[in-house]
């Protein structure tokens, strides 16, 4: 066989070695599944996450306690996708009645440092939320801290932030053990949460 | 088409530097329907453009005579650089940005030396391609309710996926038309007839 009739098979091997490895073996096509994936396998340990809630109380949104919580994160200023995924979670919360909050809670992890007035005008918005908490996280390194939970967040030319709409759920250890995609059905979601909170 | 190698530097220069750069990387229908066709045009002329076969394309020539590897190479570039990750690294990093340009201009410069070797099915088949991914792009984007790629918005991604649904068709036209010039010129017993 002639050297030069192995090219094309070298080629295609280095594109596809070069592809696998770029989206974490053809899991991650985009940078949302890609901090996704790069995360970690589920379950995993959530990493802390110190945050101020829009009342201004201080907690850490991963750490064991005793109801499920949801996490999703939202961007105040959001043009477009965020009103839609905020809404998405409210029919959760809605669909989840009772259980919220004593066993499961609903924490929207703001993106940007917005300070509790501005969660709490937020929380106003959506009709002061029983089991719904808005919060802030504490500390300058939030798009570290959330792509380590797993949620691309990228900071764009404009001044606007761009942030995965994944909602996470974390069991009572404080472990993600669940992600589901922002665009999957509110009631599907919410149906899954109940059978582990009971 | 005769490209003066002035020009064309003069061009890539222009393509590279950072006012226009940074004018085509600032919106996802500029970045992905005029920037990657633009280097991807100019690496074909690297090649083509000389108005007779030149030492790129014989070099090429020697190592890939049937025009395999080259087209592999062009469509791993491509493949590459339309994922919606490799399109976020370009807004964020300026080297990644230079090695769009870099790969795309080889990319382009592989596939003018790949076309002509290639068989008249392999061409069909890759028109065919080319017009079922402009189109299948335009439905993703511009049904898809999810970003795709981070660093742009919502509003930028339908734009993107309404303009590739638009240019789909002129795709097969082109394609078409290509495919029957290359018809055209095959011998009347590869055609079929006496």
């Amino acid at each position: 066989m002639k050297l030069r009739s192995l090219v094309p098979v070298a080629v295609a091997a280095v594109c596809l070695v070069a592809l696998a490895s770029w989206t974490h073996g053809f899991r991650a096509f985009t940078s949302f599944s890609a901090a996704r994936v790069g995360a970690g396998q589920l379950p995993r340990p959530a990493p802390p996450l110190e945050a101020v809630d829009e009342q201004g109380v201080r907690f850490d949104v991963a750490e064991p306690g005793p109801s499920l919580r949801l996490v999703q994160a939202m961007y105040l200023r959001c043009p477009d996708v965020c009103p839609v995924a905020m809404a998405r979670l409210s029919l959760i919360r809605r669909s989840l009645g009772e259980l919220a909050p004593e066993r499961v809670r609903i924490v929207s992890l703001s993106v940007d440092a917005d300070p509790p007035s501005a969660l709490r005008d937020m929380w106003r918005a959506h009709g002061s939320p029983r089991g719904w908490t808005m919060a802030s996280l504490v500390g300058d390194a939030v798009e570290e801290t959330l792509e380590r939970l797993g949620i691309w967040v990228f900071r764009r030319k404009d001044g606007l932030i761009n942030h995965a709409t994944d909602i996470l759920l974390l069991d009572r250890e404080g472990r993600v053990v669940r992600v589901f995609s922002a665009d999957e059905d509110p009631e599907a979601i919410a149906e899954q949460v109940r059978e582990l909170a009971s | 088409m005769r490209v003066r190698p002035l020009a064309w530097l003069l061009a890539i220069a222009l393509l590279a530097a950072p006012p226009l750069d940074a004018w085509l990387d600032g919106s996802m229908p500029r970045l992905l329907l005029v920037e990657t066709p633009a280097w991807i045009a100019l690496g074909w002329m690297a090649v083509r453009g000389r108005g007779r076969r030149g030492a790129i394309d014989e070099a090429l020539g020697r190592w890939d005579p049937g025009g395999a590897a080259g087209l592999v190479f062009f469509l791993g570039v491509l493949a590459f650089w339309m994922l919606p990750r490799s399109v976020d690294l370009v807004g964020a990093s300026r080297f990644a940005n230079q090695a769009m340009h870099a790969s795309l201009l080889a990319a382009g410069a592989a596939l003018g030396a790949s076309l002509p070797r290639l068989s008249f099915i392999v061409r069909g088949a890759l028109g065919i391609y080319a017009v079922s991914m402009t189109f299948s792009m335009g439905i993703l984007y511009t049904t898809y309710d999810a970003l795709l790629c981070g660093t742009f918005d919502l509003f930028q991604q339908r734009a993107t996926g309404r303009l590739l649904l638009l240019l789909s068709p002129v795709v097969l036209v082109l394609v078409v038309g290509a495919g029957m010039r290359s018809l055209s010129r095959l011998p009347a017993r590869a055609r079929g007839g006496e």
